[in-house]
């Protein structure tokens, strides 16, 4: 029944694992005509990453540490005890499961990865103000409750088989030659003593019996049975069940524990291509693609490999480093930090459809990036968060969601204008607000005089790449046309060097005034394609 | 955050237009500590051409040749004028060292002489001045120079045609050629300091130098917009007339004027060579007298600096620098709320006819001050001590009609200037 299981378990799991690659070849695009070259493979990072975790090592070093643990604790486990019919009992002539040091390592790698585990749980725990502060879900928690409960499992199974009668009785027909009578109860006084089994009998302890047992160990047992302190935590575990050892052995509940442990098992496998573990494979994978630097962004392939977006593993490091963290506090948009936004490119690559305000949201929070770099230095899966950003704008722009900025480009100012709320057109907000364009004091002194245009460096890189110069966009706000002004090219290319302001002979704030207009534009371009899209669905 | 600070000096110099910079050149050339205040001043506007007096009696229409014998005349028949405090020889002198302070900078005028120059202007007509910039100087009294004449435009540049620049010369025997070059790569429209920024570079001069070649048969002097470069614009004119073997001068034009950001940045290099503090784009308030020293505040955004001064030149110009304000029904001091010599009524602030030959009594409207330039109180005495007024806000001047802006800012500043340092040397020597 356990081949069984274990077979459908593995057949589960190979299903999976061919759903998810197929699921990432049908998915992975191509944007650019570029094709996707062997030369943008790195073996170096590959290897560095998937084996030392060498970018993580960067990220945290508490967080690499308990990373390590968890990592090489299990790694032992699966290989010399999970599967030690085929590894470890082949490789080593001697080898049993309760002999050193195998007894040893296995209840050191098991601490391991009980600490390693429970150092995730308490990272959680001590930064939860700060993670939440910035939305940072816990999505691995499934993964590191299995792990922690096959680990707990197993330790418990191993102290319950020390103290189990029944098992002794089974080991000692097996083994021995030994019947009921003396020698037995001789054999029982010298494990009791040493090797922390429990009996149902009262057992008289005299020395000359415990020689008598301690030869009859020689004989039978001390081949496979090393001394018990080298198992060091079952052994304490064994120690504190010594009171309800009677129940236990009487219910045989150490084969229940058997049952649960391997059930354990089974699990984890059948769950590992759906679940966070499954970034043991796909760090390598992203890994393996070389991270564009922060100025060769324009060589990027257009490609995307959506088994890289996958290999996130939704620690947060990026949106703690993210320079328009500030930005999100204001804005409050989850699509600003890296984190969230890779969890919607998830959605968008996945061709079911997504609300368009939500790629909205998407398209505004990221176009808030500024490409820093900071995010793909920092990610300890080695994803290429940045050039994901720069294809996630391609992405996004195919689909007709623009910044502002091309938005306001790609429109004429004539329909720019018309499309302006009613009470801006007729310039009722003249004087209601504190703004500069909305108090005519701030710019009726204007005496057209094109110092500003002359001094302006953004004019005199490409005036044909200009529709309005900076005296003609103050002649519009005293036209009274602010809704018109919001929306001309010299607001929008404005570099605010201030040239303008420093040199103009009335003191008008002409670069100040230039800021507002473009900050009054954006809400307005912002308004105006949420209301496309809420029309479009 | 507001930086606060103290500070004193001897002279406080209020604007930083052409009376505020030679105040403050003086001040600061005869070793006094000197702080200018002032905003990004309306020096751009400058033509960079020096007036003394091109038209008096105001109505005559007639240009002079000779200013100083006209100069004698004002004198006589308007006592209040600036020129009545000052004699021939202190003009003169103020103008030289105007002359020599500027060429000290690194900006070429000619020396003063005794005659006005006649000069063309963009707009085709013939201007009375006194002093030009060096770059002016071959394109001065055209009609007496027996030249054939190339006068060149550039497409785009806006209030510059040579067709209309050349319309004023249809008297002269020799015959004149328009030329218009076509920059390919502004479409748009030029812009004066775009353009005269591109002067600096040598592809250009090349390529502008070859076009002009293409008249070198048929004409000798060669008259350009005043774009000829910022920083070194005598320098930029001789190349080219190297590199055509033809004279070539430059032709004062619209605002924003490169003549003018000329003097500015000349003006602004030397004085702050000379150590003078420059507050810029700051308001300043006046707060009271403390033992004869002035107390002032300047207030910009970012500073708050209090300084005590000697003496204080007011330079603030009229209405466009904000030395005086029009109220609905008077006019103004801005800074010491001086009385102001205006018309008793608005209705009297201007006539009926915009080209009045008299022009308008509101031009007339300004401080009026005693021998030493110190404005006056209400009982006619001079209002504080060590306050002293220069250029266009002085009263009974006229300037736009008499064509005599530079002359009354140059010879109001250096004098007031001079007439403080006598006084203060003179209390030191007793």
């Amino acid at each position: 029944m356990i081949i069984k299981a274990l077979t459908i378990a593995i057949s589960l799991s190979l299903i999976g694992f061919l759903y998810q690659f197929f699921s990432f070849i049908k998915t992975n695009k191509t944007f650019d005509k570029k094709k996707w070259r062997m030369k943008n493979l790195s073996i170096k990072s590959f290897s560095l990453n998937s084996i030392l975790q060498t970018k993580l090592f960067k990220a945290g070093k508490i967080r690499w540490l308990m990373h390590l643990l968890v990592a090489s604790g299990f790694l032992y486990l699966v290989i010399f005890h999970a599967l030690d019919d085929v590894t470890s009992s082949y490789w080593f002539q001697y080898y049993q499961p309760t002999v050193d040091p195998f007894q040893f390592l296995r209840n050191l790698a098991g601490i391991f990865v009980l600490i390693g585990c429970v150092g995730f749980l308490c990272r959680r725990l001590f930064f939860f103000k700060k993670l939440k502060k910035r939305k940072i879900q816990f999505k691995g928690l499934f993964s590191i409750l299995l792990i922690l409960s096959i680990i707990l499992s197993g330790f418990l199974l191993e102290a319950v088989k020390i103290i189990s009668e029944p098992v002794f009785m089974e080991m000692v027909e097996e083994y021995s030659d030994i019947d009921e009578g003396t020698d037995l109860v001789d054999l029982k006084i010298y494990w009791e003593k040493n090797y922390n089994a429990v009996f149902n009998e009262p057992l008289l302890i005299t020395p000359e019996k415990l020689a008598i047992g301690k030869e009859l160990n020689e004989n039978f047992c001390i081949d496979c049975h090393s001394p018990i302190k080298s198992a060091f935590i079952s052994k304490s575990i064994a120690k504190a069940l010594k009171k309800p050892s009677i129940w236990l052995n009487y219910h045989r509940i150490d084969n229940l524990l058997y049952y649960v442990h391997y059930f354990l098992c089974l699990l984890i496998i059948v769950s590992l291509p759906f679940s966070r573990l499954f970034h043991i494979f796909l760090i390598p994978v992203a890994s393996l693609e070389k991270n564009l630097k922060k100025e060769q962004l324009d060589q990027t392939l257009g490609y995307i490999n959506t088994a890289t977006l996958y290999a996130c593993t939704n620690c947060g490091f990026c949106s703690d480093v993210c320079s328009v963290f500030p930005n999100f506090l204001i804005t409050k948009n989850i699509n600003t930090l890296p984190h969230a936004k890779i969890e919607s490119f998830k959605k968008l690559m996945n061709s079911a459809p997504v609300e368009s305000k939500a790629l909205y949201m998407l398209q505004s929070g990221n176009g808030e990036c500024t490409y820093c770099h900071k995010c793909t230095d920092i990610c300890p899966s080695g994803i290429d968060l940045q050039n994901l950003w720069v294809l996630l704008n391609q992405k996004l722009s195919l689909k007709g969601y623009q910044d502002n900025y091309t938005f306001i480009n790609n429109l004429s100012l004539e329909k720019w204008a018309k499309l302006a709320p009613e009470k801006e057109k007729t310039s009722s907000t003249q004087g209601k607000t504190t703004q500069l364009a909305d108090n005519v004091d701030s710019f009726e002194n204007c005496i057209q005089c094109t110092i500003c245009t002359n001094v302006c460096p953004v004019v005199e890189h490409d005036i044909d790449g200009n529709d309005y110069t900076p005296q003609q966009v103050l002649n519009l706000l005293r036209l009274g046309k602010k809704h018109l002004a919001t929306g001309t090219r010299m607001v929008w290319n404005c570099l605010t060097c201030f040239s303008c302001q420093e040199s103009c002979p009335q003191g008008i704030k002409v670069a100040d005034i230039m800021i507002e207009l473009r900050n009054n534009g954006n809400l307005r371009a912002d308004a105006l394609k949420l209301e496309n899209f809420t029309k479009a669905t | 955050m507001m930086i606060q600070k103290d500070t004193d000096c001897d002279v406080l110099v209020i604007g930083a237009g052409m009376a505020g910079m030679v105040a403050s050149a003086r001040a600061s050339q005869l070793g006094l500590k000197t702080i200018q205040a002032g905003n990004s001043s309306a020096l751009v506007f400058a033509s960079g051409l020096f007036d003394l007096l091109g038209v008096f009696p105001i109505d005559s229409g007639e240009i002079l040749s000779k200013p100083y014998p006209a100069i004698k005349k004002l004198q006589s028949d308007q006592p209040d004028h600036p020129y009545s405090k000052a004699n021939q020889k202190q003009i003169e002198d103020s103008f030289l060292f105007l002359i020599e302070f500027l060429d000290s900078a690194g900006l070429k005028y000619h020396l003063p002489g005794t005659c006005n120059k006649q000069i063309l202007t963009s707009v085709g007509t013939f201007k009375p001045t006194y002093i030009v910039p060096a770059t002016f100087l071959k394109g001065c009294d055209l009609n007496k120079v027996g030249k054939n004449l190339l006068i060149v435009d550039f497409k785009g540049l806006r209030g510059f045609s040579a067709k209309q620049a050349a319309s004023g010369l249809g008297d002269r025997k020799e015959k004149t050629h328009t030329l218009s070059i076509d920059l390919p790569e502004n479409k748009g429209g030029l812009n004066p300091v775009h353009l005269a920024k591109s002067f600096e570079n040598q592809e250009f001069i090349q390529k502008l130098s070859d076009k002009i070649l293409g008249f070198s048969k048929k004409a000798d002097i060669v008259g350009i917009p005043a774009i000829c470069g910022i920083q070194n614009s005598f320098e930029i004119v001789k190349e080219l007339e190297e590199k055509t073997g033809m004279d070539i001068f430059e032709i004062p034009g619209m605002p924003p004027s490169i003549p003018g950001l000329r003097l500015k940045n000349a003006f602004e290099k030397k004085i702050s060579d000379l150590n003078t503090l420059f507050l810029s784009n700051a308001k300043i308030v006046f707060n009271a007298m403390e033992d004869d020293n002035f107390i002032l505040q300047a207030i910009n955004d970012n500073f708050e600096t209090r300084i005590k001064a000697k003496c204080v030149i007011l330079a603030t110009g009229r209405f466009l620098g904000k030395g005086l304000f029009a109220q609905r029904n008077n006019v103004v001091e801005t800074i010491f709320n001086l009385p102001i010599f205006q018309p008793k009524t608005r209705d009297q602030w201007h006539q009926l006819n915009f080209f009045d030959p008299k022009g308008h009594q509101i031009n007339q409207t300004g401080l009026e001050t005693d021998d030493t330039f110190r404005p006056l109180d209400q009982t006619g005495e001079p209002a504080f001590e060590n306050l002293y007024a220069a250029g266009s806000i002085l009263a009974h001047n006229d300037f736009a009609r008499l064509k005599s802006g530079t002359g009354v800012c140059c010879v109001s500043a250096y004098l007031a200037v001079n007439n403080f340092y006598k006084k203060s040397h003179k209390m030191r020597n007793k």
